[in-house]
């Protein structure tokens, strides 16, 4: 039988992003039925519904009723894909629904979806066991345990992507050293690209920091820019909040100030004004002086993850009404670093086109829907 | 709040010895003027303004604190 559990969030898409970090599933390997589609009511007061969604737990398990869904979502590879996520993410959390079917349940699978249908996931592994080992094995049955052994090179970006997806889950929970890293990598392949920040919309630097600049070289940030800077943030903050500690992080010429303890809420300010002021003057000050570049990059408690994840929702919002109704979608006053953000989380999406328009404060950014690509996003 | 004020224009301008910030208060609202060097005014106003609208928003920060408010005057 499925099995099926619920699950809530403000849109569809939120409920989707539950379902997979709880299930530790990727998304596109998430079977769900939309129950209902949620509302936000009348000015998000009145009204304001949920949406719910109906996860089918072990989706790749065989089914009489909905084998034609199935055929078409999952050939080999997916079914082979969806595997792999699953033993990947198995080896990772433990603990999570996903994680309590391991790798022999796994095969098992296989072999109940290719050889014997009539077997389901309850029954009891030890009487499937001795069918397994005795069943001439089959050609997928070898892929299944080459990935599951990770030896299988054939595979190997299949686990890329899986890693990838992982990444994204794992967003929230991993710790911001581990991002910073990733984004170091990414950066240091891209920094000869194009170097205008704001014209460009299909750069992959890593987001968060500003970007570096051509004619700029990398140095690595000094001691002493990383005391003023340490020192003169702490000083805001003391007379913003009490008992707020600032540390320091550095990579190459990036310098990472944490803000911890403390009011939160007032360091950050309305929309993160507080905390955009603080780290906008101590990147003066510390840059004032040197002739290298210190790349600055202040974070409350990882505010800026949540934020780049909200901005990044209202991108993928504002894309789907811009291809829904055919007319550029405007999303109004951000800074530079916010609209990066959308450019980036919006290049890879084919059927839209982004740009910056105005100048200074009145700086906004378009998005258009491409009228001539009937692409479909893959 | 004088004191912040003061912090973050002296490590903004090249000569820090003529930042002068003089506090009026009031029972709710406080008034801050900055007198810098006439060749650091630009700095402590900043493109666009930028610098002393980020002086603003962390002062209005700061003297939510106090439950007050502190506007800062930029005197030539």
């Amino acid at each position: 039988m499925k099995q099926t559990q619920e699950f809530e969030g403000k849109n569809i898409e939120q409920a989707i992003e539950n379902a997979c970090s709880a299930l530790n599933l990727v998304k596109k390997n998430l079977k769900y039925d939309v129950i209902s589609s949620g509302s936000s009511g009348i000015f998000g007061i009145v009204g304001v519904k949920k949406a719910r969604i109906r996860v089918e737990i072990s989706a790749k398990k065989q089914g009489t009723h909905g084998k034609n869904k199935k055929d078409g979502e999952f050939n080999d590879s997916n079914g082979v894909m969806s595997i792999v996520d699953e033993a990947f993410g198995e080896t990772k959390n433990i603990g999570s629904p996903a994680g309590k079917t391991g790798p022999r349940p796994e095969k098992k699978k296989i072999k109940t979806a290719r050889t014997k249908p009539v077997l389901k996931k309850k029954t009891p592994v030890t009487e499937d066991t001795p069918v397994i080992k005795n069943t001439p094995v089959t050609e997928n049955m070898h892929v299944a345990e080459d990935i599951t052994h990770g030896v299988s090179d054939n595979l190997t970006p299949v686990k890329n992507d899986n890693a990838a997806d992982n990444k994204i889950i794992d967003k929230k929970v991993s710790s911001k050293v581990e991002q910073t890293s990733i984004e170091t990598n990414n950066f240091n392949n891209e920094k000869t690209d194009n170097p205008n920040e704001k014209k460009q919309t299909d750069n992959t630097w890593d987001e968060g920091f500003p970007p570096i600049y051509k004619d700029e070289a990398v140095a690595d940030v000094s001691e002493e820019s990383t005391v003023l800077g340490r020192e003169t943030l702490q000083k805001m903050v003391d007379f913003i909040t009490t008992d707020a500690v600032v540390t320091a992080e550095t990579k190459q010429d990036k310098l990472l100030l944490k803000i911890e303890g403390g009011n939160s809420g007032v360091l950050i300010g309305r929309r993160g004004q507080t905390l955009e002021a603080m780290q906008f003057l101590t990147d003066k000050i510390i840059n004032r002086k040197s002739e290298s570049r210190v790349r600055l990059k202040v974070d409350i408690e990882g505010y800026m993850e949540t934020r780049k994840a909200n901005l990044k929702s209202l991108a993928f919002k504002m894309a789907g009404k811009a291809k829904k109704t055919g007319r550029p979608a405007t999303i109004n006053q951000m800074t530079a670093q916010d609209r990066r953000i959308v450019h980036l989380a919006l290049k890879d999406d084919a059927r839209v086109r982004t740009q910056s328009m105005g100048d200074g404060y009145y700086r906004r950014l378009v998005i258009f829907p491409k009228k001539n690509s009937y692409r479909k996003k893959s | 709040m004088k004191d912040l004020i003061t912090y973050i224009a002296k490590a903004l301008v090249d000569n820090p010895d003529e930042v002068n910030v003089s506090e009026v208060t009031g029972t709710q609202t406080s008034v801050l003027e900055l007198k810098v060097a006439k060749e650091d005014l630009g700095k402590v106003i900043g493109k666009q303004g930028r610098s002393a609208r980020a002086m603003r928003t962390i002062l209005s920060a700061a003297s939510a604190k106090l439950k007050k408010r502190t506007v800062l005057e930029i005197v030539e």
